[in-house]
């Protein structure tokens, strides 16, 4: 084997046990950057909850946000939140996806030229608005 | 300015609960009515209501002009509000060409269990196609049918008649809930959960235009029993183009 071979092996094995984790839906680490969560340029944000459930007042408050909803818009990017049985139109929407992906609910998937992030909900506006901010940049 | 109404309240031996086609029983939990004073003040710090929704997105009142068609309105300002709190793009959706079709061009009150199936299977058309206000059987094109199809809304809650702890658990889940008020023959899209004291009552959107109303762009409150309302339903789900 040659030098360096190795180290390149087991790089890639961790990157394929990272990939492995995240669709089993354990708390992930944000994605390799470059990576996009959705397929849209720039920076998109999508919460995915169940209309028939009723959050704690402080996360039910986010699906409404209007301060990290206008953050998103200033920073040129794009927001949905979508009930995890939305009806699509086409199959091209590149909101299904990731919509299809989230192990559970509420889920917030952030994307941005800078990396991306899935996971829980935060657990009010201002994590929110502060994950958000993370990725604004 | 118009004062129109058109509300007839639904004949419920005529179309028993869960017979109306793309509406299922309610499911959301109820919240219990000491946590809403709560939720309330904390939706109202966050702006995070639906008028905050409203506001934000600049959504303005729909105007029946005149025509008995508030059913109509307060069915697809439920859905307009919907979209915005989506984040889905703006779209003029025009009640008048949802009544206009089903009363077959006669201005005629209805209630929102007319509007739903027709919304679930034919869908809005936007200002684009069938101008609001305008009754014409020739605005009935391909291209308008087309439209419309990219509105649809084809999961709705019935909710139970007169029942305000339903109401208010939409509300406070920041799901517009479409009111029909026999005290004013009217039906509207109710917003907010409000209070004062131990009283509660809804803050809604009135489709007599965005120069009328108590608190500005069509909206009103309703308070104590006047803020009951004997048909509901609430939207879960728009179309998603």
């Amino acid at each position: 084997m040659r030098p360096g071979t190795k180290p390149m092996l087991y790089a890639a094995a961790a990157l394929i046990l990272l990939q492995f984790a995240g669709s089993r839906g354990c708390e992930l680490p944000d994605l390799i950057p470059g990576e996009r969560a959705i397929n849209l340029p720039g920076l998109a944000v999508l919460v995915v909850y169940e209309s028939s459930q009723t959050l704690p007042k402080e996360q039910q408050a986010i699906l409404t946000g209007t301060g990290w909803q206008k953050a998103v818009i200033d920073a040129g990017g794009n927001w949905r939140v979508l009930d995890r049985n939305s009806d699509f139109v086409g199959a091209d929407s590149p909101w299904k996806p990731p919509i299809d992906k989230a192990p559970k609910v509420p889920w917030l998937v952030v994307s941005s030229d800078g990396g991306s992030f899935e996971g829980d909900l935060p657990a009010d506006n201002a994590a929110m608005l502060a994950k958000i901010q993370e990725y604004a940049k | 300015m118009s004062h129109a109404t058109g509300y007839i309240p639904r004949d419920y031996d005529a179309m028993p609960r869960g017979k109306v086609a793309f509406t299922a029983p309610f499911d959301l939990q109820p919240i219990p009515k000491s946590e809403w004073k709560d939720r309330i003040d904390y939706l109202k710090e966050q702006k995070a209501r639906l008028s905050d929704v409203v506001t934000a997105h600049g959504l303005k009142a729909s105007d029946q002009n005149g025509y008995g068609y508030c059913w109509a309105h307060g069915t697809v300002n439920a859905m307009r509000v919907l979209r915005a709190k989506e984040g889905q793009p703006y779209l003029d959706l025009s009640a008048t060409a949802v009544a206009a079709q089903i009363k077959n061009f006669r201005d005629q009150g209805g209630n929102t269990f007319d509007a739903i199936p027709h919304v679930a299977q034919h869908g809005v058309p936007t200002f684009a196609t069938w101008p609001q206000n305008q009754v014409k059987r020739d605005l009935v094109t391909e291209a308008m049918k087309d439209e419309a199809a990219q509105s649809t809304l084809k999961e709705w809650w019935e909710l139970e008649p007169n029942d305000m702890e339903m109401k208010a658990t939409c509300l406070l889940n920041q799901v517009p809930a479409i009111a029909g008020y026999s005290h004013m023959g009217h039906m509207m899209c109710d917003l907010d959960l409000i209070y004062k004291g131990n009283d509660f009552g809804v803050l809604t959107w009135n489709s007599w235009g965005e120069k009328w109303g108590d608190f500005g762009n069509g909206t009103m409150e309703l308070w104590g029993r006047k803020a009951v309302s004997f048909d509901q339903a609430a939207p879960r789900v728009v179309r998603i183009a």
